[in-house]
């Protein structure tokens, strides 16, 4: 199964090499924290998680096909 | 007439009661752009040199930037400046909410505020109308209770900014309020406002700004707008703001606990981005034209007292809650409603106190001195010594001067735990474990605040090129404890951040749309030339970011006595104190590591080993004015490590 994987703003900045059309493939059952281990990106570096706009763990299962997995990177302020 | 701005500087001098308008120079606008840029030069320009921060010389430097208060995200932006309390020589602090907006609209991009009244006033200033009118019935009210009063009195479209009793008190963390949770929090602004006599400021603007192109604005506006919404991490950042990073800074070992005794406070979940939703919040706030409200109004029900507030934030989750040991978020939030209306920083009043209490569990206060006895995690102990430090009434006199100065004065070792850089109390990330982080912390201009550069995400990436990806990534058995991270070539990213992160301050806009969701520069440059008919090219601000850093490293070097490498090293128990707990257990950056960081920093700048900007860095940037009073300070031994 192909994944989109979105990186939002702060990530953008720390994976300067991910573009907007990272995609990778997964086989199911596969949890969140292997799949961006597989994307390239360190689990810890991740403040969020959106499969298919919906807020998971990182270690959520993914067990049915999904589309994108959108990654909310670490903010700061306030 | 300049595209994107108001056109006037407003002057006002208390001490003779003169209001005056000048012409926004063209040329401050070419070289400075607006917001923190106007305040750097003005500040350096016009402050006499030496002047103390309490001095009726010191001025008072509010300014907005060439794309506040126009149809696009997060327009509302408002930079104050001074000679700052806390640190001695530059401050300033940015502000959110609509304050600046109605300045720009009532014809100002810039005020400035000198001399000293002669009784408790406040500013009115409706459209191009400015009075100096007396205060007393506000003085001594809290800050959120003022501007209550001041709307009733005055018209709920008028826009304030007050002080509360800290700031009139001279409290050197205490802090401009207004739009009832916002504040210019940092770097001790409302200290100088209060020893101006000036309790507040109130403006009405009906009027409008020129732009260049009006139907490209409202096109370009749209689109922003727009592609906001679109952005991946829009719904996942929006709905808890700030605060939806608690449960990342323990994940990663950075949560500042117990006076930075540790980074990692076993209740997290309890006070986290989640707990905000479900315990507090009532309404999303946002400030200006924003798409991604990110502040949080709710109710705080205590056993101490209940309050309505915006927040808790970040920030004040990690220096009000896990610094000072709170572990229920309600009370995290009664705390910041407490702050809020005596008019203190939160950031710096958490410092403050764990700092306080450290001293207390370690005998260097008693119960006699301090007036009762405080614990960690106690919320009564929080009250009782905010109400003390902002009456300035027994030891809160002294915790009122910051924690550098009240160490300084306490002795006994309490400096090795006294957590801040140049006087600027340290905010909510532990860096013990996090070079780079630690790098922007301790050569920031203001002393150490987030909002000068922010790679602490960065480091944790960096990290894994070091340690055991296999186990963070499988949640193996050492997957809770983060291997060291690299120290060495984390200057390039820093300068960088330092850079970016203001640059936003010089535009007047908010920077979280970029930062946090990564919305393109390109709109930003489109939008820049809708409105002022110039083209925007993105390295180019970044050049004038360089240049206001610069400039602001000459100020502090003219106004600080050895100010250089000397004011560059954060508090010994970052050097000396391993972590004692979570998953940066052990780690701490040693004092080499520190020096080679410096070293690798200053010559990435073009400053010498002092930290002092060298004459060929200065001329590249167009700086060539401060050459001579630099010069004399260098060879006087600025910057030279004692």
């Amino acid at each position: 199964m192909r994944v989109k994987i979105n990186l939002s703003g702060s990530l953008q900045g720390i994976y300067t090499d991910k573009t907007s059309d990272l995609f990778v493939d997964i086989n199911i059952p596969v949890t969140v924290r292997h799949v961006l281990a597989a994307a390239g990106v360190n689990p810890l570096v991740v403040a969020a998680v959106l499969v298919d706009g919906e807020m998971k763990s990182k270690d959520f299962t993914i067990e049915e096909k999904i589309n994108e997995i959108t990654l909310v990177g670490p903010i700061a302020g306030g | 007439m300049i595209y994107g701005y108001a056109g006037k500087i407003l002057r006002v001098d208390l001490s003779h009661g003169q209001i005056k308008e000048e012409e926004l120079s063209p040329t401050l606008v070419e070289e400075y752009m607006g917001g923190r840029g106007f305040v750097a030069k003005t500040l350096y320009d016009e402050l006499p040199p030496d002047t103390a921060p309490f001095d009726e010389d010191n001025l008072i430097v509010i300014a907005m930037g060439p794309l506040s208060g126009h149809f696009l995200p997060a327009s509302g932006k408002t930079h104050f400046g001074t000679k700052s309390p806390a640190t001695d020589g530059f401050g300033d602090s940015n502000m959110g909410g609509h304050f600046g907006v109605a300045m720009k609209y009532a014809g100002y991009d810039m005020m400035v505020i000198k001399g000293k009244a002669q009784k408790p006033s406040y500013l009115y200033i409706e459209d191009g109308h400015v009075e100096i009118r007396p205060a007393d019935k506000y003085w001594g009210k809290g800050a959120l209770t003022t501007e209550k009063m001041l709307k009733d009195d005055l018209g709920e479209e008028f826009q304030i900014a007050t002080i509360g009793p800290a700031g009139e008190n001279r409290v050197r963390y205490a802090c401009i309020s207004h739009d009832f949770g916002r504040q210019a929090g940092r770097t001790g602004v409302a200290a100088v406002l209060g020893s101006k006599n000036i309790k507040a400021i109130a403006i009405k603007g009906t009027g409008s700004i020129p732009v260049h192109d009006t139907e490209e604005v409202l096109t370009r506006g749209k689109e922003v707008f727009s592609a906001v919404r679109k952005m991946p991490g829009f719904k996942g950042w929006t709905p808890q703001g700030t605060a939806g990073i608690t449960d990342w800074c323990n994940e990663v070992g950075a949560c500042p606990t117990r006076n930075f005794q540790t980074s990692y406070f076993e209740h997290y979940k309890q006070i986290n981005g989640e707990a905000v939703l479900e315990h507090v919040k009532i309404t999303d706030k946002g400030c200006f034209g924003c798409p991604t409200p990110c502040g949080k109004y709710g109710y705080a029900k205590t056993a101490s007292g209940s309050a309505f507030v915006e927040g808790p934030e970040y920030e004040t989750i990690a220096l009000l809650g896990s610094n000072c040991s709170l572990a229920k978020i309600e009370e995290v939030a009664y705390a910041n409603y407490v702050c809020d209306e005596l008019g203190v920083d939160t950031i710096s009043a958490g410092v403050v106190m764990s700092w306080a209490m450290e001293c207390y569990e370690k005998g260097i206060f008693s119960k006699e001195l301090l007036g009762r006895e405080i614990h960690f995690g106690e919320l009564d102990s929080i009250v009782y010594l905010l109400e003390k430090i902002a009456h300035r009434e027994g030891l809160g006199n002294l915790l009122a001067e910051g924690v550098k100065i009240a160490a300084e004065k306490t002795g006994q070792g309490s400096e090795k735990f006294a957590i801040h850089v140049k006087g600027l109390e340290w905010t909510g990330y532990e860096c013990r474990n996090a070079p780079g982080m630690m790098l922007g912390y301790i050569t920031a201009d203001v002393g150490a605040h987030h909002s000068r550069c922010w790679v602490l995400g960065n480091d944790v990436a960096g990290s894994e090129n070091v340690g055991s990806v296999h186990d963070l990534i499988s949640g193996g058995k050492n997957s809770n404890t983060l291997p060291k991270a690299k120290v060495k070539g984390v200057s390039p990213m820093v300068i960088n951040s330092q850079h970016t992160r203001p640059a936003f301050d010089i535009l007047g806009i908010c920077r979280l749309q970029y930062m946090e969701l990564g919305l393109e520069t390109k709109y930003y440059e489109e939008m820049y030339e809708a409105i002022t008919g110039k083209k925007l090219v993105w390295s180019e601000l970044l050049k004038i970011s360089e240049k206001i850093w610069n400039l602001n490293r000459c100020f502090n070097i003219r106004e600080i006595d050895g100010y250089g490498r000397s004011s560059d090293y954060p508090p010994p128990r970052f050097y000396e104190e391993p972590i004692p707990s979570g998953p940066n257990k052990g780690h701490l950056i040693v004092l080499d590591e520190i020096d080679s960081l410096l070293d690798e920093f200053y010559d990435a700048r073009g400053w010498d080993s002092n930290g002092v900007p060298t004459e060929t860095t200065l001329r590249r940037l167009g700086l060539a004015d401060t050459i001579d009073t630099v010069n004399s300070k260098r060879s006087s031994g600025a910057g030279s490590v004692k």
